[in-house]
């Protein structure tokens, strides 16, 4: 299996989910069918782009699926939903076009590298481009899905295919990787202190994108397309299900209340939770993952331990009855180990070389910047944990409900707090 | 007012706006403006209060309440709503002129209609001697009303209030949340804003000068944007609806848990609007001039003559009732009307309408469950706790039932839980998309051909369970309140032998508004467990013994059962039959087959309605999977169209086909002398169906203020409810897939006309004591009218008395008309 053939996998799949979900849900907005053919174009576009041989062939791919999501959005959220979204996308285009004339120009190759990762970080939504992911939530949910599934993928994309040619500049390399890891810090920021769901599946979204860029920075190809495909689904679907919250709420009301364990037995069930699954993910990944044991290696399994420790760990203390946290443990060390089975084989099969630098300095620098993100994230657990009171905690807060939103000046006026993008009047009169 | 200030008008530069107060920008905080002192709290604070009352309570979703959004302006009436109470809240009181003339156009409003309408307005005299289109073509002649909404562009002050709301109105929805448990919504706010780096450092140093208490804080600010004690009122108000939806969500929590009210928030928009040098110019309160709200109600009355005369021509006041097999009593919501009228079809079976709590005020605790609902219409407060308990001979299935109960939540924590760690979600997107990719494209792919229709709250149906009734009441309080039961129902006599009580819920999947669609009178929760809390009462031996010596003498071979209307598939699951003894069997059986047979010609009729339903013989089986489709925005239309609301006995309307539009609320005139079980009904039930009818009144004539907006668009914050897009306004009302489709509107805004089979002079009686009937019938928010001296003749009560009703007569020609 090539990575295109599993991009395009990622691309039918989307499509499957959101097209017939666009068609039903927006039967009762006059734009529906319009907005459904931009969602389809969109997709289309973005196969065009994970298939694309030839720089310029992405390149006219790209745009036009830039065109299909600024229709996409004009037409299922208007103006306000346009406005930040078609600049930052643009200035995308233009970068990855003059890129695209410099290559056959035989121009800079510093230059080429620095204008295709501006491409691929605005594309990404990654800081200062994250405004326009945040403005598309004025389009409805389908477009969403269709974004976060499909078109943010573009820069993970021209990366990914495109990283031998950014690998030969130190200057691409560690901007990549410090945009990447900047995404990564506010978007997890944003996220974690959210409390509208789209919103925290934005935020969530720029953290990720900021993490697969970050992962293919550090040269792990393989292991960022995979990040990409499987955020690809999870997002989606977690957007098309984004309705669900009161559902949730009710089951949680509707269930018993957590048996109260003593806390000795709170630590045994919380540790063995975390470390069963955490060991078996580790000792397999050992055994089984086809790449190198390095420092970038090391990164992407710190984040995918962290989320199995806290599944299980979970999982573990809230089960009812010992055999039910015995059978939680084991479920989800078996989750990690199919989980590792199956990446490894993907990845095998994927015939990405792991991305060489031109130089020492560009992959030192990249590994400095990334293992600093995980520090930084580190640290937001802890004043969360520990000191959420601090002065320090109150300002995090701050900053992370305004990440995205528009800028408060002395003298400028928002935009309305009302939008009425899909304005509906009695059929008749319109 | 009280509030009225005792010093002198104000130099008018103090409010002119920006210009004036942005020269103060460098003064110093709580510099009193220079009439005098600075303003007292406690007096602030009772202008907050009044401030506030400009619009209604909005409940959030996770027990959604439909509510007159002008509530608290309901003494005003009908036409004051038009011309003040919506336009203080930027919205429209009734649909703009142009849509009339569109109705008109279409033959939806009758031109004779039009007349009568102008006529009745007019008074008789002037227009006696003027043919009807004649009188029509004058009125289209004059200008047509333009209403007036004021454009409201959100400004920094609104765009922060919002984020801060936002932010700490649903904290639980957060991972890391704003300190509000412990600092208080202003407290908490005070000290973010002061370390906010998103705010200019000036903002920030005024914030933290601000007063530590919400109150203080409120008028200080006050003072320093130089707003004078007589503006101050009108300042507080106009400052309120800048955020509608946030205002009245605050209401809300301030009545319910009291953990922040007005003045917090009033403090913190303040405190922004001094912060950042924003004042509000008070511009005279947007209204309606008289002649325009007249204009419209003539519109609004000739819109309302068909649908009110569609349900009036049905109904036969000298009809009797047969005896039955069965006896059901369902919800008085429309969507019962559509049910008991395809069962009746079915065989011997009688039907009546009852306030779908079933007399059952009680805070309702599930099986093992975390927490208790408060079952029972907003309108009451619950005085006692019903609990479900296992079955003496269940109880090994019980605990295996709350064991995976608990496992199930552990496993949505376990799944939830990488959420809330700062970088583990990075990993676990990766682990779990894997599995959500090939589910999403099986769900949008299979559009709920598969699956269950399940709710959180579904009844087990492993355990036997019962309510534990002779825990939550004395046996004389079950005789009490199983005898107002039957009474109001006008349930006394000619028991049929098997009587069911039959509530309703929805089943629909990723639907915000699934509450919405539940049963009002049970506060925004599925009917089943009052229903069999119902029906175990009067099963009870002891209670029936005691309701003998009250006169109300149940024979023994009649049984009491429980069940529920499931509206989004149109099934009746009936329950706890089992316990019945076998010779009842074939009964039940019957019943079911009715029902069965009810359901599928239902939902046959539903589906012609719901856009993008099969139609014919799959219509039963596609409604029902509708209900299980994550894509469906139209799982059931709700209560939309509802148009009437019928207190009176079921032969009054037996033969009619209502199209689930009329809310049946049965009474039997006859046994109820004294007027009891009536001014229950028109206290109660009355009010809930019009703040139903409200709600979708406004939400259809103003969809952007008073609606919530397109599904798609939707943006949950927690329980409070949606935003559209990433910020702004909390969105009040009904979505638009509740009250309109891509064509234009499917809900009619009309008003409920209330038929009640009663003498005179009981109404009279009521509408003379109680001040919220009053309100609704001389505030014309609902239409009452009652049988006239001969068979087919109606007459209404009006501020001038009784008026007959002169809807009837539609000529031919109008009929093909509205027919085409």
């Amino acid at each position: 299996m090539t990575a295109s053939i599993l991009l395009l996998v990622l691309i039918v799949g989307i499509a499957a989910a959101v097209l017939p979900y666009a068609h039903r849900s927006l039967r009762g907005d006059r734009r529906g069918p319009a907005v459904t053919v931009a969602i389809a174009a969109m997709l289309a576009a973005t196969a065009v782009v994970s298939v694309a041989g030839e720089l310029w062939i992405l390149a006219a791919a790209w745009s036009a699926s830039t065109v299909a999501t600024i229709a996409a959005l004009a037409l299922g959220g208007g103006a306000v939903a346009v406005r930040r979204a078609a600049a930052w996308l643009l200035a995308a285009d233009i970068a990855l076009w003059v890129a695209v004339a410099l290559v056959s120009l035989d121009g800079p190759v510093d230059a080429v590298a620095l204008l295709l990762v501006a491409a691929a970080i605005m594309r990404c939504a990654a800081p200062p481009a994250h405004a326009w992911l945040v403005d598309s939530l004025y389009a409805p949910t389908p477009v969403s899905a269709a974004l976060h599934g499909g078109i943010v993928n573009g820069g993970g994309i021209l990366v990914i295919t495109q990283y031998a040619t950014i690998a030969q500049s130190d200057a691409a390399i560690i901007v990549l990787a410090l945009a990447a890891a900047i995404a990564v810090v506010i978007g997890v920021l944003a996220s974690l202190v959210r409390t509208d769901v789209k919103g925290r599946l934005v935020m969530s979204t720029i953290a990720q994108m900021g993490f697969m860029l970050l992962v293919a920075a550090l040269g792990l190809l393989a292991a960022a397309l995979l990040h990409l495909v499987a955020h690809g689904f999870y997002k989606s679907s977690l957007f098309l299900s984004s309705s669900d919250g009161i559902d949730r709420r009710a089951h949680d009301r509707r269930a018993p209340l957590p048996i109260a364990l003593s806390a000795p037995r709170l630590r045994v069930r919380a540790l063995a939770g975390a470390t069963l699954p955490v060991a078996t993910l580790v000792l397999s990944a050992l055994a089984l993952y086809p790449g190198g044991r390095g420092l970038a290696e090391l990164v992407v399994l710190i984040v995918i331990a962290a989320a199995f420790a806290t599944a299980g760990a979970r999982v573990t203390t809230a089960a009812p009855r010992p055999l039910h946290a015995a059978v939680a443990v084991a479920a989800t060390a078996g989750a990690a180990l199919a989980f590792v089975v199956l990446t490894s084989a993907v990845s095998a099969s994927l015939a990405l070389e792991r991305g060489e630098t031109a130089s020492e300095l560009g992959a030192s620098v990249a590994a400095i910047i990334a293992l600093s993100a995980i520090a930084a994230l580190a640290g937001l657990a802890i004043v969360r944990q520990w000191a959420p009171m601090s002065g320090a905690a109150l300002r995090l807060l701050a900053l992370g409900h305004a990440v995205g939103a528009p800028r408060i000046t002395r003298s400028t006026v928002a935009g309305t707090a009302n939008p009425r993008p899909l304005h509906h009047t009695m059929g008749a009169t319109t | 007012m009280t509030t009225k200030s005792t010093t002198p008008a104000p130099a008018s530069t103090q409010r002119a706006g920006a210009s004036a107060i942005g020269s103060a920008a460098g003064s110093t905080l709580g510099g009193s403006p220079a009439t005098g002192a600075p303003s007292r709290p406690l007096r602030v604070r009772a202008r907050a209060e009044i401030a506030a009352t400009v619009i209604a309570p909005y409940y959030g979703l996770d027990a959604a309440i439909a509510v007159n959004p002008v509530l608290p302006s309901l003494s005003d009436g009908f036409a004051a709503a038009i011309s003040t109470a919506a336009p203080a809240l930027g919205a429209r009181g009734a649909l703009s002129e142009p849509e009339f003339r569109a109705l008109l156009d279409r033959g939806r409003i009758a031109r004779s209609d039009l007349a009568r309408a102008i006529r009745r307005r007019a008074g008789d005299a002037p227009t006696r001697a003027v043919a009807d289109d004649d009188l029509v073509e004058a009125f289209l002649a004059e200008s047509a009303v333009q209403h007036v909404i004021a454009h409201r562009p959100a400004s920094r002050v609104d765009e922060l209030v919002a984020r801060w709301c936002r932010a700490a109105l649903a904290p639980e929805a957060s991972a890391w949340p704003v300190p509000v448990d412990t600092m208080g919504f202003f407290g908490a706010w005070r000290a973010i804003a002061r370390r906010d780096a998103s705010l200019p450092r000036a903002a920030r140093a005024r914030i933290a000068d601000l007063p530590e208490t919400a109150d203080r804080a409120l008028a200080a600010a006050l003072d320093s944007l130089g707003v004078e004690e007589g503006d101050q009122l009108d300042y507080l108000r106009a400052s309120l609806v800048r955020t509608p939806g946030w205002t009245a969500y605050v209401r809300w929590r301030a009545m319910t848990s009291g953990t922040i009210d007005i003045v917090d928030f009033l403090a913190v928009r303040l405190g922004l609007a001094w912060a950042l040098d924003e004042t509000l110019a008070l511009d005279p309160a947007p209204a309606l001039d008289p002649s325009g709200v007249e204009r419209l109600i003539i519109w609004q009355e000739a819109l309302e003559a068909a649908p009110h005369r569609r349900v009036l021509e049905q109904l036969d006041t000298t009809a009797t009732a047969q005896p039955a097999a069965a006896h059901l009593v369902f919800c008085i919501d429309p969507r019962s009307e559509g049910m008991r009228r395809h069962l009746e079809r079915q065989g011997a079976y009688a039907t009546s309408g009852f306030a779908g709590f079933f007399g059952i005020a009680a805070q309702v605790e599930p099986l093992a469950a975390a927490e208790t609902s408060a079952a029972c219409p907003v309108l009451l407060t619950p005085r006692y706790r019903v609990s479900e308990r296992p079955a003496p001979s269940a109880w090994k299935s019980a605990a295996r039932f709350v064991d995976g109960q608990a496992l199930r939540r552990a496993v949505r924590g376990g799944l939830k839980a990488p959420d809330a760690l700062a970088g583990a979600p990075l990993g676990w997107a990766e682990v779990s998309g894997w599995v959500l990719g090939p589910t999403s494209v099986a769900r949008s792919v299979l559009a709920g051909r598969t699956g269950a229709a399940g709710r959180p709250d579904d009844p087990t149906t492993e355990v036997a369970t019962l309510f534990d009734i002779d825990s939550a009441l004395t046996l004389d309080a079950q005789v009490d309140t199983a005898e107002v039961i039957l009474r109001t129902m006008s349930m006394v006599e000619d028991f049929a032998p098997l009587v069911v009580f039959v509530g309703h819920g929805t089943s629909t999947t990723n639907n915000a508004f699934r509450t919405a669609l539940d049963c009002g009178a049970c506060g925004g929760h599925r009917g089943a467990p009052n229903a069999r809390i119902a029906a175990a009462l009067l099963s009870s031996d002891a209670v029936r013994a005691g309701l003998a010596e009250r006169g109300i003498s149940i024979p023994e071979s009649t049984v009491f059962l429980a069940g529920e209307h499931d509206t989004a598939s149109d099934d009746v699951r009936l329950l706890d039959h089992e316990r019945l003894e076998t010779g009842r069997v074939a009964e039940i059986s019957a019943l079911r087959a009715s029902l069965d047979r009810a359901r599928r010609g239902l939902a046959a009729e539903r589906a012609a309605e719901l856009p993008g339903a099969a139609q014919g013989g799959s219509a039963a089986a596609s409604v029902a999977r509708r209900a299980r489709d994550w894509a469906q925005v139209y799982p059931e239309w709700g209560l939309a169209r509802n148009a009437a609301l019928i207190i009176g006995p079921r032969s009054l309307s037996a033969e009619a086909d209502l199209e689930r539009r009329v809310f049946l609320h049965t009474y039997e005139p006859q046994h109820d002398p004294d007027g009891t079980a009536l001014e229950t009904i028109l206290t109660a039930p009355l009010v809930v169906a019009h703040w139903i009818n409200a709600q979708y009144y406004f939400s259809s004539v103003d969809t952007d203020v008073l609606g919530a907006g397109s599904k798609p668009l939707h943006n949950l914050v927690g329980g409070a409810g949606v935003l559209t897009g990433p910020s702004g306004d909390l969105r009040l009302g009904l979505p638009w897939q509740s009250v309109g489709t891509r064509e234009g509107l499917h809900h009619e805004p009309v008003r409920l006309l209330v038929v009640v089979d009663a003498p005179r002079e009981r109404i009279e009686r009521i509408v003379e004591h109680a001040d919220v009937v009053h309100d609704l019938v001389q505030g014309e928010w609902v239409l009452l009218v009652r049988p006239g001296e001969n068979a087919g003749q109606w007459e209404r009560l009006t501020a001038a008395g009784w008026q007959p009703w002169m809807n009837e007569q539609a000529t031919a020609d109008e009929t093909t008309k509205e027919a085409a």
